[in-house]
């Protein structure tokens, strides 16, 4: 059964297996987009219980012309601006990530650089990158699910990209600009070779 | 010479979203300047680390939350207001703790109104185990109550092994049709869960305070374990507890954990015998 055909029965039927199934399908994909917006478990539970919450509680006016992943998607950046938001707005340091998890430590050694970059990258353009570049997704879907045109997705991820590679200055020779620290480092680690 | 390429320009060329005129436009100036091929690969290195960033893991603990909120906010339906997002299930265990004085007292009540024969034991269906309902406070207490149960010991012995193998669902234990201080319990009378649309303290309540033979009488175990086992997963076990005072199903199921269809692990889920409602989740791997 697809998505699409979940949602109706859950609508026509109420609680049944269809709400099983779409939480197995969708889950993790959900949560594992929140944690890398947001950069700790635990915003990203919260973040994934809401976005579950609210596809139950509106799947009855899902259009369904829409995917259900973008749909989805949406939720969950919503969800995820609302944390960060509600985060700013408390007196503690906005810097609240997690420690870098076993996930981060891995064979790369840039690994650890690249996760940490991407989290000093701003909201917009974090999630961009990530909706690009892990979910894989169009600049047309990214720009349905975060509500934008496909110009600045363009231009969001663009300047995401050239921040995380240690401020790529543009044509001419211009310095670095990018709010990455220590471009010098983050480029050589993050700049890598074709394979 | 063709002008520069600037960085925007070559970060939507790597996605493939240049069409073809500007691209070829666009390729050919990058293939004889050193300076924009130089950082049309710094930013090709970046989208490959992004890439290679691991996927994240959800934790089981972690998706029996999603699930519990999820599964809180469909049973209760989209006409019910007043349950903030994403803080339904606080709401709710509130709620729960209300409704459990509610069911503490219909339960003195009911056992003293149905003379001295009448115990809430009566529906406990192995007469091997103590007496008393069990009462449980916490997922440590249902996941042990669980592992005592003989459908769910007998199964984890079967699973420990190399070779699980599906189970076929067991019959509905004996409960089901036994009396209780609801009386409402043949799962032949094919009861729906309460319907959506009110809140979830006045149904509990109501529904504990009917007589026998009300027109509001409480979902039965049958249907209640229709809402709770997933398809491809086996009932194991469905027993009578009390949950922080509130009488509840302590219902056993052998589910898959993986991709795999086979049950190789058990989840318990506590539901309030009155509503259905789900007050408590554990699993036991």
């Amino acid at each position: 059964l697809s998505d699409d055909d979940l949602v109706r029965r859950f609508v026509s039927d109420g609680l049944s297996d269809a709400v099983d199934v779409l939480l197995r399908r969708h889950q993790d994909h959900v949560f594992g987009l929140a944690y890398r917006i947001l950069g700790n478990r635990a915003d990203a539970l919260d973040a994934a219980q809401e976005v579950f919450v609210g596809v139950f509680r509106k799947a009855a006016s899902f259009r369904h012309q829409a995917a259900f992943t973008t749909w989805l998607y949406r939720l969950t950046v919503n969800a995820c601006n609302d944390h960060a938001r509600r985060r700013s707005r408390l007196p503690q340091p906005s810097e609240a990530v997690d420690a870098p998890s076993a996930d981060d430590i891995g064979r790369a050694d840039d690994r650890l650089a690249i996760a940490g970059a991407m989290r000093r990258l701003p909201l917009e353009q974090r999630t961009a990158v990530i909706m690009r570049d892990l979910l894989g997704l169009s600049y047309e879907e990214i720009a349905e699910a975060t509500d934008t045109a496909v110009g600045t997705v363009k231009s969001r991820i663009s300047r995401g990209r050239a921040a995380l590679a240690g401020g790529l200055g543009e044509p001419g020779g211009e310095p670095g600009r990018g709010p990455v620290k220590e471009p010098g480092r983050a480029t050589a680690r993050l700049t890598r070779k074709k394979p | 010479m063709t002008p520069h390429a600037d960085t925007e320009l070559l970060s939507a060329y790597l996605d493939g979203e240049v069409p073809g005129a500007e691209r070829a436009g666009l390729e050919q100036h990058l293939a004889s300047c050193a300076d924009c091929s130089a950082r049309k690969s710094a930013l090709e290195g970046v989208m490959l680390s992004v890439r290679e960033l691991p996927p994240v893991t959800t934790t089981e603990a972690e998706r029996l939350s999603i699930r519990r909120a999820a599964l809180d906010a469909a049973g209760s339906g989209a006409s019910v207001r007043g349950l903030k997002r994403g803080r339904a299930w606080r709401v709710f265990a509130a709620t729960a703790a209300v409704a459990a004085v509610f069911a503490g007292i219909v339960t003195i009540v009911a056992v003293r109104g149905a003379g001295p024969k009448v115990s809430t034991t009566a529906s406990a269906p192995a007469p091997s185990v103590s007496p008393a309902v069990p009462n449980l406070a916490n997922d440590a207490d249902v996941r042990s109550y669980a592992r005592s149960r003989p459908g769910v010991s007998t199964f984890l012995e079967q699973t420990q092994g190399a070779a699980a193998v599906p189970q076929a669902p067991l019959p509905l234990p004996a409960s089901t049709q036994g009396p209780s201080v609801f009386g409402q319990l043949n799962p032949s009378t094919g009861q729906t869960p309460p319907a959506t649309g009110q809140t979830k303290s006045a149904p509990s309540s109501d529904r504990a305070l009917a007589p026998q033979g009300s027109a509001t009488a409480p979902p039965t175990l049958g249907s209640c374990t229709r809402d709770t086992v997933p398809a491809g997963s086996a009932l194991l076990e469905a027993t009578p507890v009390t949950y922080q005072g509130t009488l509840a199903w302590v219902i056993a199921y052998g589910a898959p954990s993986g991709s795999t269809s086979t049950l190789d692990r058990v989840a318990v889920e506590v539901r309030s015998q009155s509503s259905c409602s789900v007050l408590d989740q554990a699993t036991i791997p």
